[in-house]
């Protein structure tokens, strides 16, 4: 669950905007009522994600993988570059 | 962003082109402060231009147009810089444990550990290739460096930054000062300081000069401002050179300061933005000399511009004040600890401290005190005090200011472990490439 959580914050509005192209622009209070509904959840998932922080620990957090270096043989694996 | 979602309700002119413009926008902010890859940083870094543009270009006042273009040809400049950065760490870094085959890679902590260049290449901290007097290494910290300050913006790249604000609309100007100005802070420490540290302690006092100059620049410019809006703005080109100030104390203090001013800064300047929004959309003018004696027809409105104004000059009870301390605190320590830095920019920077005081009580005395007096093109009756709408966001923004500047643990609890890791990591780096 947490390890998408980042990736649902950015993709939320994303979703709107998307959505957005489906409605007719003349219905400026659906638009309105839209915008405060995806920032009222972004909210919350940032309130979620607070929640599952651990403020002792200064580095990176709640990221889908590992930054270990057993890494490097996902990277091997899946975006070779060399 | 909710706050400006809030205040987006106010927009009439292509709603639906304004409000995907901004989600687009949230999501690009959002990519920026949580990518680890240096590709996708940089991705959404330039995300964030084109809606930006279009906002102020759409909906912006009179010289929108001017505006919108010089912070795209600004903006675009620092992402050139950083892209040629980016370029070199790609063909400079490879993933650890890869074997015999160099695995090129995008990842900032990988680019952060001076372990994993690939020998000969032209970033390696050991050998780094000479760019005329100075390493590669140099120049990129450098590039880096200036494509930051654009966004944050420093002095002397900053002039896109009251023009921008002048002519956004309210929300987008909330955006711009609350989110946009902390992505160049953002991305120095994440990406400039952890990957070129050995540059970073270098050029620390050239990093506390730029930030100290744009702390007073700053402040005498938004002394002499006659514009509510462009005074904010200067203020906030001010308050941004403390976070420069406390980033190139390299303490524990100073970077924990530069990340609470940076949380701090968000919510009292999107609070000013939308108080000089409030008067604008009134009497769609912002000129402070056209404005006396407001206290008499809006006197909940000038309690929110105390507490804005209290909160931005660093009076203590505000969140504006700890992160101020904490960085001056940060910059006097420097001279006395780790030596990065003299005591001289902390005494330099004090004394914007007491610019600040003078715009913002010189401008509560011209707008607010005295007899009641507006131009004569403005109407008194055109003069009412705040609606529901904007009481609650002004509300909200002037609770959590005040809850942070009278528990300021709630959020160091989360800051300090990070400042501490920062200032760990970045030694421990430095030593590795002293001796390898």
């Amino acid at each position: 669950m947490t390890q998408h959580l980042l990736t649902y914050l950015i993709f939320t509005p994303i979703a709107a905007a998307l959505l957005a192209l489906f409605i007719p622009a003349e219905a400026k209070r659906v638009f309105r009522i839209l915008t405060l509904t995806v920032s009222a959840l972004q909210v919350l998932i940032v309130l979620f994600i607070v929640g599952h922080t651990n403020p002792e620990f200064g580095s990176f957090q709640l990221i889908g993988l590992p930054l270990t270096s057993e890494t490097g043989e996902y990277y091997k694996q899946n975006i070779f570059l060399g | 962003m909710l706050i400006a979602g809030i205040s987006s309700w106010t927009i009439e002119k292509n709603v639906k082109g304004y409000f995907i413009l901004l989600w687009i926008l949230n999501g690009s902010i959002i990519g920026t402060f949580t990518a680890l890859d240096f590709l996708l940083f940089y991705l959404f870094f330039e995300f964030m231009l084109l809606p930006m543009y279009f906002l102020i270009g759409i909906w912006g006042g009179p010289k929108r147009e001017y505006a919108s273009i010089k912070f795209l040809l600004y903006t675009l400049l620092g992402s050139i810089l950083i892209l040629i950065v980016l370029i070199g760490l790609v063909i400079s870094v490879q993933a650890p444990e890869s074997g015999n085959t160099v695995v090129h890679t995008f990842n900032l902590l990988h680019m952060s550990d001076p372990a994993n260049y690939i020998f000969g290449s032209i970033l390696n901290p050991d050998e780094s290739w000479m760019i005329g007097p100075q390493t590669a290494r140099w120049w990129a910290f450098l590039l880096l460096f200036v494509g930051f300050a654009i966004k944050l913006p420093a002095v002397p790249l900053h002039t896109w930054l009251p023009d921008a604000h002048v002519e956004a609309p309210t929300p987008i100007s909330v955006i711009l000062a609350a989110l946009l100005l902390k992505v160049g802070a953002y991305g120095l420490l994440r990406v400039a300081y952890p990957v070129f540290p050995d540059e970073a302690l270098a050029l620390s006092s050239f990093v506390a000069l730029v930030g100290v100059v744009s702390i007073i620049y700053g402040a005498l410019n938004a002394l002499a401002s006659k514009d509510l809006k462009r005074l904010i703005a200067y203020s906030s080109v001010s308050h941004m050179g403390f976070v420069l100030l406390g980033m190139a104390s390299l303490t524990v203090e100073g970077v924990s300061g530069a990340v609470y001013q940076l949380f701090s800064h968000g919510l009292i300047s999107a609070m000013l933005f939308l108080i000089a929004g409030v008067l604008y959309d009134r009497t769609n003018d912002r000129l402070i000399n056209n404005y006396s004696g407001l206290t008499s027809k809006m006197p909940v409105f000038f309690v929110f511009v105390l507490i804005a104004f209290f909160a931005s000059l660093g009076l203590p009870g505000f969140s504006g004040f700890i992160a101020e301390i904490m960085i001056l605190l940060g910059a006097f320590a420097s001279g006395s600890t780790n030596q990065v830095i003299s005591e001289g920019f902390g005494v330099v920077a004090a004394f914007g401290l007491i610019l600040g005081a003078a715009y913002y009580l010189w401008t509560i005395q011209r707008m607010f005190f005295g007899p009641f007096h507006v131009k004569a093109e403005i109407r008194p009756e055109q003069l009412t005090d705040l609606d529901k709408r904007e009481f609650s966001m002004l509300t909200s923004l002037a609770l959590l200011i005040l809850i942070f500047g009278i528990f300021p643990q709630l959020l160091l609890d989360y800051i300090n472990p990070f400042a501490q890791h920062f200032s760990e990591s970045f030694f421990n780096s430095i030593r590795f490439i002293q001796n390898p």
